[in-house]
């Protein structure tokens, strides 16, 4: 393969080149209800080529890897046409590299019985279930190989695990139809979908409350977000706020997201790690070939960083982060998130509900979206807090508000970090689903609009 | 290939079906007015289901080389897979026709780098705030379906994808305001998106004072699939087998107000025009709703044995993916308001041209809960200013049942093809 990738883009004429080959395979399979919907496997073989001059980018991808050499020159051709400026690429070291996956068992030497078995006693569980009246059990596993090679001299190869299930349970009264569910997934291999029945027993518990569960009644109040909303809130709010992308060619956007603005109370802390092994966004090397690495976004309550890529960063004079990353090798990298964590605090979650008098635990994630300066979300499930204790269950508890202004209402930050990866990802643009991890522990944020 | 994999299958004594797939993509991109990316993509595929001592199974491949592989992988997984409630069809012919456009295929990068020039150059002009990005793509897609009961038929498809997006960023205020279009010819309409934009950034500007309560809400047809995707799931196929639609036993009833959606794989140059469906069945027109009255839901094969029912041609599919039920073009009938009338008969209300999705528990059922990203206030039949940190809740089955006025314009939004809707009053509140 290295051969292949140095003679298809050796000799070019560009400011700076890169080839990245992707060979995957990824079996799937869903249940719905009592039956196998869907069961299979998918072979992926896919590669692209990058090219910079004079500050454009021309990108061509393919699948058949005689292709590779044409679609460098096709890389070339559109960089011309693209390129009216200079290129001003971050500086970074030239690696070269073979990382090897982190899993403890490989799911490609567990058997597709082993892994129909496994997932039919999830969903047998959940269908065996009196109130139940379908259900969606699915399990996705992923190995692939990356290669990456730049002009720079930069030779990778990386090998990627994933595995995970999404289990949901689905009741229904009449037109009220009520889901609970759980999603697990990272790149620490089959281990990590093994064992899961007591989390199934937390599904089947959460459908129960939520088909019984009154609508909540809207209006402001104070919310103590679980560890996995709460990391959802945090990748919503400030993470896509911190892409360079978005500020890098804007001077308003700079100034608003200038480095030492206050962004919450002084005990909030946020930093986004790729660094993390076997988290679902764990990435030795972004899909420039920059090592992925700790970066704190808010430092004590104050804006510290971004995320960067190569261009992003050399065109702000800052450092490169390792958060240019792409769905696969048919797309081009783009700023992301990797595993995006509020550090924790010295608060215990029964410090915290003894806090709040009449408030919302909104847990767990069914949906959200940002627009920078607003967000909204969903929690899977919620309960009611009366006088420091969590009393009814509510459904439809949806938060929204103006990211700015949410971020200084964090009241209080526990003291027990989760985080959460997950079967989906994170969407942007055209290219979702990119596995991430979202982390934090409990938070209480003061005044949140609820509908 | 094809020929291969039939040949292979078939001496193992199961039905095959072969769906193949290559798209080429075009796509010019600008950030923030600087013209930053030009690319040339291609991708390919190749999904086979089998259906062997009665069950079915599924594979796919990105590799062309592994033709092997793929179908020792279709084997595996038809050890465990559900039994084949239905046969793969022989050969189909319907009236129905993919929209092609040579202009799409033979479409540079160069026409792409001068109208996305264009578009920027007159933004600046006139929204000299704004910084914008605008995406131009075309797509030439070659579909091929072939299987052991004697289909084997193909056809080739394009599409061209066109969004402007412009940012205004002041202290801690960002307004974005898109256009854009999918279409399956070459539509430019660089002009109508700017003047569109220019004129919603201008109007922005003002902030509306804030509003509570029971409101007159007019949805631009660019948004209604925001709600209509309540009722998309509802009549999905899927949906009724496994019961939890909440349209099960509701054939003839009048669901919702005077509403006639159709399923149109014949729409002329749509981008969901095919002349079958992605599991070979001829396409045909379907009939959801008409004049509000529940008709059918929408089946693939599997789905349709399951019911009872033949299928309706709705059977989609990713290049890597197995098929399920998905709509081809869904076509609301329109109404007769002038679209400027409907926002000057307002005393109090607003228009939404942009909303923030949260996800929602009970969507099947039909509740939403939106955040505005852009919206006005109208009072007395004018725009008094842009809405901050407003939602808008309610459930669409009831919205759809009070409509004041449809638009008399159906507009492209993708596959779908939709007039404004004037609903006469939805709960909406201002932080």
């Amino acid at each position: 393969m290295e051969q292949i990738m140095k003679k298809a883009i050796a000799g070019l004429d560009a400011d700076y080149a890169e080839i990245r080959i992707e060979r995957a395979e990824s079996t799937s399979l869903a249940y719905m209800g009592p039956v196998l919907e869907n069961i299979g496997t998918t072979l992926i073989l896919g590669g692209c080529v990058r090219a910079c001059i004079r500050g454009g980018w021309g990108f061509a991808s393919f699948n058949r890897i005689e292709d590779a050499p044409a679609s460098a020159r096709a890389a070339c051709e559109m960089a011309r046409l693209a390129g009216e400026n200079s290129t001003e690429l971050a500086p970074v070291e030239p690696v070269v590299a073979t990382v090897r996956s982190v899993a403890e068992i490989d799911p490609a030497t567990v058997s597709l019985e082993e892994k129909r078995t496994l997932l039919k006693r999830y969903n047998d569980r959940m269908v065996a279930e009196k109130d139940i009246v379908t259900t969606n059990a699915v399990y996705r596993d992923l190995k692939k190989t990356l290669w990456l090679h730049t002009s720079e001299g930069s030779m990778i190869e990386q090998e990627k695990v994933y595995a995970g299930v999404h289990l949901m349970a689905v009741a229904r009264d009449g037109a009220n139809v009520q889901r609970g569910m759980k999603s697990f997934g990272d790149q620490r291999g089959f281990g990590t979908v093994m064992d899961r029945d007591a989390e199934v027993e937390r599904i089947l518990k959460i459908t129960r409350d939520l088909i019984r569960a009154p609508k909540v009644e809207g209006g402001v109040y104070p919310v103590i977000l679980d560890p996995q909303l709460a990391g959802v809130f945090v990748h919503e709010a400030l993470g896509h706020l911190s892409e360079a992308d978005f500020v890098y060619e804007n001077p308003q956007a700079r100034e608003m997201m200038r480095l030492g603005r206050r962004f919450g109370p002084d005990f909030l802390n946020i930093v986004d790690d790729g660094s993390l092994a076997g988290e679902n966004g764990y990435t030795p090397y972004d899909d420039e070939g920059v090592p992925g690495r700790k970066n704190y976004l808010v430092r004590n309550g104050e804006l510290t960083g971004r995320l960067h890529s190569r261009e992003t960063a050399g065109k702000m004079g800052e450092t490169p982060t390792g958060n240019a990353r792409a769905i696969s090798a048919a797309y081009r990298p783009i700023v992301r998130m990797t595993n995006t964590i509020i550090e924790p605090g010295e608060t215990s979650f029964d410090a915290m509900l003894d806090h709040v008098r009449n408030g919302i635990y909104a847990c767990g994630f069914l949906g959200g979206n940002t627009d920078l300066e607003r967000f909204t979300f969903s929690s899977a499930y919620a309960y009611r807090i009366e006088n420091g204790r969590i009393t009814t269950p509510l459904r439809d508890v949806i938060l929204s508000g103006n990211v700015f202004d949410t971020l200084n209402q964090v009241a209080m930050v526990g003291n027990d970090l989760t985080l959460f990866g997950g079967l989906g990802g994170c969407g942007k643009g055209d290219q979702s689903p990119l596995p991430v991890s979202d982390g934090s522990p409990h938070i209480c944020i003061q005044n949140v609009l609820v509908g | 290939m094809i020929e291969k994999i039939l040949d292979i299958t078939g001496r193992r004594r199961a039905a095959a079906e072969v769906f193949q797939a290559e798209r080429l993509t075009v796509e010019v991109t600008f950030e923030a007015g600087k013209l930053k990316t030009a690319e040339r993509k291609t991708l390919l595929g190749a999904g086979l289901r089998v259906i062997h001592e009665g069950r079915l199974g599924f594979a796919a491949t990105s590799d062309l080389s592994r033709v092997e592989d793929l179908v020792e992988n279709a084997f595996s997984a038809a050890r465990f897979g559900k039994e084949a409630g239905f046969t793969f069809p022989g050969p189909s012919a319907s009236e129905a026709r993919a929209s092609f456009d040579p202009k799409i295929e033979a479409y540079t990068p160069a026409e792409a780098v001068a109208e996305g020039k264009r578009a920027i150059e007159d933004l600046r002009g006139c929204c000299p705030k704004a910084l914008t990005d605008v995406s131009l793509a075309a797509s030439v897609t070659s579909v091929r379906l072939a299987n052991s009961a004697g289909m084997d038929s193909r056809y080739r498809t394009t599409d061209f994808r066109h969004s402007i997006t412009s940012v205004i960023v002041e202290g801690d205020s960002i307004l974005w305001v898109a256009e854009g279009g999918e279409y399956g010819v070459l539509d430019l309409r660089t002009d109508e998106y700017v003047g569109k934009i220019a004129e919603r950034a201008r109007h922005a500007a003002t902030p509306a004072p804030k509003v509570s309560g029971k409101l007159p809400v007019l949805f631009t047809a660019q948004e209604l699939p925001n709600l209509l995707q309540s009722v998309e799931l509802g009549v999905n196929g899927r949906r009724m087998v496994k019961g939890d639609s909440p349209l099960i036993g509701r054939e003839g009833e009048r669901v919702l107000g005077d509403v006639t959606l159709v399923d149109d794989p014949f729409r002329a140059d749509a981008p969901g025009s095919r002349p079958f469906d992605d599991e070979g069945v001829a396409s045909q027109r379907t009939v959801l709703f008409e004049n509000g009255v529940f008709r059918s839901f929408l089946f693939d094969l599997d789905t349709g044995a399951q019911a009872g029912c033949p299928s309706t041609g709705n059977a989609g599919r990713g290049m890597l993916s197995a098929p399920s039920v998905a709509a081809s073009n869904l076509v609301m009938t329109p109404g007769e308001a002038d679209p400027g009338e409907m926002v000057r008969s307002l005393r109090e209300g607003i228009v939404i041209h942009g909303v923030l999705g949260g996800g929602q528990s009970n969507l099947l059922a039909g509740d939403f809960a939106l955040n505005v990203m852009l919206g006005f206030l109208i009072r007395d039949g004018e725009i008094a200013g842009r809405l901050v940190d407003t939602m808008i809740a309610g459930n669409v089955y009831d919205a759809f049942t009070s409509i004041a006025a449809m638009g008399r314009e159906v507009k492209p939004v993708g596959s779908h093809f939709l007039p404004d809707v004037l609903f006469s009053e939805l709960s909406v509140s201002s932080r």
